[in-house]
């Protein structure tokens, strides 16, 4: 390769790491947030204390899916880790249906 | 992106450190003086320096009865040890208003027209004055979230973080004292730097992750009055009087233990079916309290209490209270201004570092990043503190009721803020190494000009104000700029100085 084309493509691979790890984590953190808040109501807390609860949650497992993010070798497996996370939180939410 | 663990770590506290850290470095060095906003208040608007005294709320029923009934609400926030005047605000269809009230004779002041520190630091500190769409707010959480990655990421490459804590050499290399400086910033500030993030990312964080709330609730205010509860009732449309607020201020205080009354609301003001809702103050806890209690305006009846917070409540109100500093502790006060300031020095250095472990291969390979960052670096460091001081001397010398083209003084105010912001960076841009000196010098000179606009605009020089106890805000402000004027115009002389001896200028600030 030459010089400019090893260039694009460090570039390409950085840019690709921040938006999965950013984006990707963004969308798994929220879908977590959303899940943790009807688990903790199905098991007995009080609604608005679940809410709560959710989106302090949402921001500590953020934090460590974004270290996650840029620490994790494979970024292809990562991003599919990631988005699993957030469709099966976000599905739970479709399950549990509006209002929980 | 490097091999390992600890290489990625490396890898991403330099990055999340260069691209971010300029708007890191201004939400700290705001949120640093906003740990006194309410002294620049006092600093910015002379003539509500005013001596504290009690004052009777029913005594103020000539000022009230002057406000506006079409205004929707009116707002009384009594005085307090930090803000001395009665404020008496409403809002109608011309915007917000405040009026401040003199405690020891119950007149009206004239209008301070300044955002100053409450309404222009305080708010660029959280959402940078982007009020679009909560954008501002959404930036600072990323620069927030971006700030725990990187104290994280920063103690997991450095290797020996308990030497690094006793370890500083001015006398070594300057890139080798400039990393001590990053380092002994960071490690004995990392707790304080890491509790002051995080709390401030949860204030908002109802806002940054919203999904969990959304799914158990259609509404905000359906949360909000589910946690807190809430009272409310329509204008019935029949003329009412406004009963004694100081019997609801007494009896509210008697309901907390006799802890003083934040501010209080009158809803429907005139109508028979007006309410009266009044808050508790916080300044006793480090736990944000906000108990509330509404009353009957007329009958002074009391209608609802707000409910008692539950455990995750009391957690989020207690980090609130951890990082908005409601609580009165002149010491512990102190201590987070000078930490915020360990944490802007955290920041600037880090980029020094970078520079100076570059400068020298970027210039024999011809890349241009060491400029670009260079001149970013100036640009948020010292170019945001001049367009600070920038604020603080407009404020001295754009006369009261100015106006330009239909601007008002208190927009003025921050639109030189602004100007000079800007300026600031195309200066850093055009000067390159040269701009260090030449923006430090234009501190010094801003921060005594500051002083000296001060004592001539209101009198208030250093002698006096030290010997008032009620001017001792003034006091405080005018020794810090002497000493910020001081301090930039001691670095700007030893990088000249030294520049004359053949280093480059950063070296010597180095080992200034």
């Amino acid at each position: 390769m030459t010089g400019q084309a090893v260039t694009a493509s460090r570039a390409a691979t950085v840019v690709a790491r921040v938006v999965v790890a950013v984006g990707l984590g963004y969308a798994a953190a929220a879908g977590l947030t959303a899940a943790v808040a009807i688990i903790l109501t199905r098991v007995g807390v009080e609604r608005s204390e679940a809410a709560l609860t959710s989106f302090i949650f949402g921001l500590i497992a953020y934090l460590a899916l974004l270290l996650w993010g840029f620490a994790a070798r494979r970024l292809g497996v990562l991003a599919l880790i990631l988005a699993a996370i957030a469709v099966a939180g976000f599905g739970l939410v479709q399950l549990a249906g509006p209002g929980a | 992106m490097g091999t390992g663990f600890r290489a990625s770590m490396n890898w991403l506290h330099t990055w999340a450190g260069v691209t971010l850290g300029g708007l890191l470095f201004a939400i700290f060095w705001m949120g640093t003086l906003s740990v006194f906003d309410r002294e620049i208040d006092r600093w910015m608007s002379p003539m509500t320096r005013v001596p504290a005294a009690p004052i009777s709320l029913d005594r103020i029923g000539e000022q009230l009865a002057r406000l506006p009934t079409t205004a929707r609400s009116w707002y009384v926030v009594p005085p307090s040890e930090r803000e001395p005047t009665l404020r008496l605000s409403y809002a109608d269809a011309h915007g917000y208003r405040t009026h401040h009230i003199d405690p020891g004779t119950g007149t009206m002041l004239p209008d301070p027209e300044t955002l100053a520190g409450t309404e222009f630091i305080f708010p660029f500190h959280f959402e940078l004055h982007l009020h679009a769409a909560d954008l501002g707010i959404w930036i600072v959480g990323v620069a927030g979230m971006a700030m725990l990655l990187l104290c994280v990421s920063g103690v997991i490459i450095h290797r020996k973080i308990f030497a690094d804590f006793f370890t500083f050499r001015p006398r070594k290399k300057p890139r080798r004292m400039l990393l001590d400086l990053h380092n002994v910033a960071g490690v004995i500030g990392l707790p304080f730097h890491v509790a002051i993030t995080l709390s401030g990312l949860v204030i908002f964080a109802y806002t940054y992750f919203p999904t969990g709330w959304q799914a158990l609730y259609a509404q905000p205010k359906d949360l909000w009055a589910d946690v807190s509860g809430g009272y409310a009732r329509p204008a019935s449309g029949v003329p009412g009087t406004l009963g004694s607020l100081d019997r609801m201020v007494a009896k509210a205080r008697g309901m907390w233990g006799g802890d003083q009354v934040e501010y209080l609301s009158v809803t429907h003001p005139g109508d028979a079916a007006a309410y009266v809702m009044i808050e508790r103050s916080p300044e006793k806890y480090v736990t944000h309290v906000a108990d509330r209690a509404w009353f009957d305006a007329q009958s002074g009846a009391l209608l609802a209490r707000s409910l008692p917070s539950r455990p995750a409540m009391q957690a989020t109100q207690f980090l609130a209270g951890l990082h908005l500093v409601r609580f009165h502790h002149w010491t512990l006060r102190w201590l987070y201004f000078v930490l915020g300031l360990a944490g802007c020095v955290l920041i600037a250095t880090g980029y020094l570092f970078w520079l100076e472990s570059r400068r020298k291969r970027h210039l024999q390979l011809g890349l241009r990043g060491v400029r670009v960052v260079e001149a970013l670096t100036i640009g948020s460091v010292t170019g945001m503190i001049l367009a600070t001081f920038a604020f603080f001397v407009a404020n001295r010398l754009i006369p009261l009721g100015a106006s330009i083209g239909g601007t008002e003084r208190a927009a003025l105010e921050v639109w030189f803020f602004f100007a000079v912001l800007i300026a600031a960076f195309l200066h850093a841009a055009l000067r390159k190494q040269q701009a260090w000196v030449e923006q430090c010098v234009g501190v010094a000179v801003l921060g005594g000009a500051a002083v000296l606009l001060n004592w001539v605009t209101t009198g208030d020089h250093l002698i006096r104000s030290l010997t008032h106890p009620h001017l001792w805000p003034i006091a405080v402000m005018d020794l810090l700029l002497i000493v910020a004027a001081a301090a930039a115009g001691y670095l700007a002389w030893s990088l000249t100085r030294r520049g004359r001896v053949a280093a480059p200028p950063l070296r010597a600030m180095a080992s200034a």
